[in-house]
């Protein structure tokens, strides 16, 4: 049974999910009838994930690895960490907390890089730990990680792109210029002319396409990127997408607050 | 039904259970009894550790701990991924 408060939530996710471009101040104040400032973020950030993060997973075949929408350990080609142990019914270790950056500290380096945004971190400030675990992952997997830093910097430009925001990436940015992305690439990806681009680039860039336009990716874009990249790369080229899918949108709509 | 194809290779458990990080294994043993993720889709994303620790440490907080209650999360959850036509 939905009460009003679920309600409030169901109806922001909903417009995220389908009408993401009609994203507006009063979509947000409807949520702050209902939820604190904080609660809000928490709800806000969760949308953002779930628009995403499921298709990153799908686009790996993680289904494949379900017989009617479930695991099935016996079937499964390798054998799972600890299902052993699993099995004795032991109850499992709590999970850590994870580190808590102080909101200063991440604040600086978004100024000083612009990637990801202060005034997205901002955004999140009011909660007790996203602002650290969404940066923490963002860092992880855009600024930091094993793939070269430029193509992840390609994949963030062209996501602004698609989704109308260039904010989101902004010209001229320490994070851009460091990765040699100027307005020439800028408008290529605008126009998703790959031509200028690597053959590594061009396939990172059409595997972000498609998590980022219809949330499918083809067969011939994943054999693509595998002939490109190893597996741990492309688990990070995935979650460095994934990490700002629904947040690029959400920070579109949140400017429309401030105009 | 169609098989859908796989993409990605599963790290096998003897590669996960040799790092003997005591996070790893609190995360695969709860996703055998709570069924979410999945012990596969960690399977997947131990092929890059760093990312693996940063993406599920948001993921598990974000659903599991903080302020909104975990029914309206888990109908969120649920919700977005038809809305999303994502049976993951």
């Amino acid at each position: 049974m939905l009460d009003s408060k679920d309600r409030a939530a169901l109806r922001f996710a909903e417009k995220l999910c389908k009408n993401w471009p009609e994203l507006e101040p009063g979509d947000y104040n409807q949520l702050r009838e209902f939820f604190t400032e904080p609660e809000l973020v928490e709800v806000v950030i969760l949308s953002a994930w779930q628009f995403g993060g499921p298709a990153m997973l799908t686009s790996w075949g993680a289904e494949s690895y379900k017989r009617d929408g479930r695991v099935v350990l016996e079937a499964l080609p390798v054998r799972l960490a600890y299902a052993e142990v699993a099995k004795t019914g032991a109850p499992p270790p709590p999970i850590p907390k994870p580190p808590i950056v102080p909101i200063e500290e991440l604040l600086g380096r978004a100024e000083r890089r612009q990637s990801p945004l202060e005034r997205w971190l901002r955004f999140l400030s009011p909660h007790p730990f996203l602002p650290s675990t969404w940066a923490a992952l963002y860092e992880a997997v855009v600024e930091g990680g094993i793939v070269e830093r430029r193509i992840k910097q390609l994949q963030r430009v062209l996501l602004a792109e698609r989704v109308n925001c260039d904010a989101w990436a902004p010209d001229g940015s320490p994070a851009l210029v460091d990765a040699g992305i100027e307005a020439a690439e800028r408008k290529a990806l605008r126009n998703f002319d790959l031509k200028s681009f690597s053959e590594r680039e061009r396939a990172a860039l059409k595997y972000a396409e498609g998590l980022v336009g219809s949330g499918q990716v083809d067969d011939a874009v994943f054999d693509e990127l595998k002939t490109q990249f190893s597996e741990p790369e492309i688990v990070e080229l995935g979650y460095a997408v994934s990490v700002q899918n629904g947040a690029a949108r959400v920070f579109r709509s949140l400017l429309k607050s401030a105009e | 039904m169609e098989q859908i194809r796989a993409r990605m290779s599963l790290v096998p458990g003897e590669i996960v259970e040799s790092w003997k990080d005591p996070e790893v294994e609190a995360h695969f043993r709860t996703s055998y009894i709570e069924g979410t993720p999945p012990p596969t889709s960690l399977s997947l994303d131990a092929h890059n550790r760093d990312t693996q620790r940063a993406g599920r440490r948001f993921m598990w907080f974000l659903f599991h701990e903080g302020l909104v209650d975990h029914r309206l999360k888990e109908i969120l959850r649920v919700q977005i991924a038809r809305w999303r036509d994502c049976d993951y």
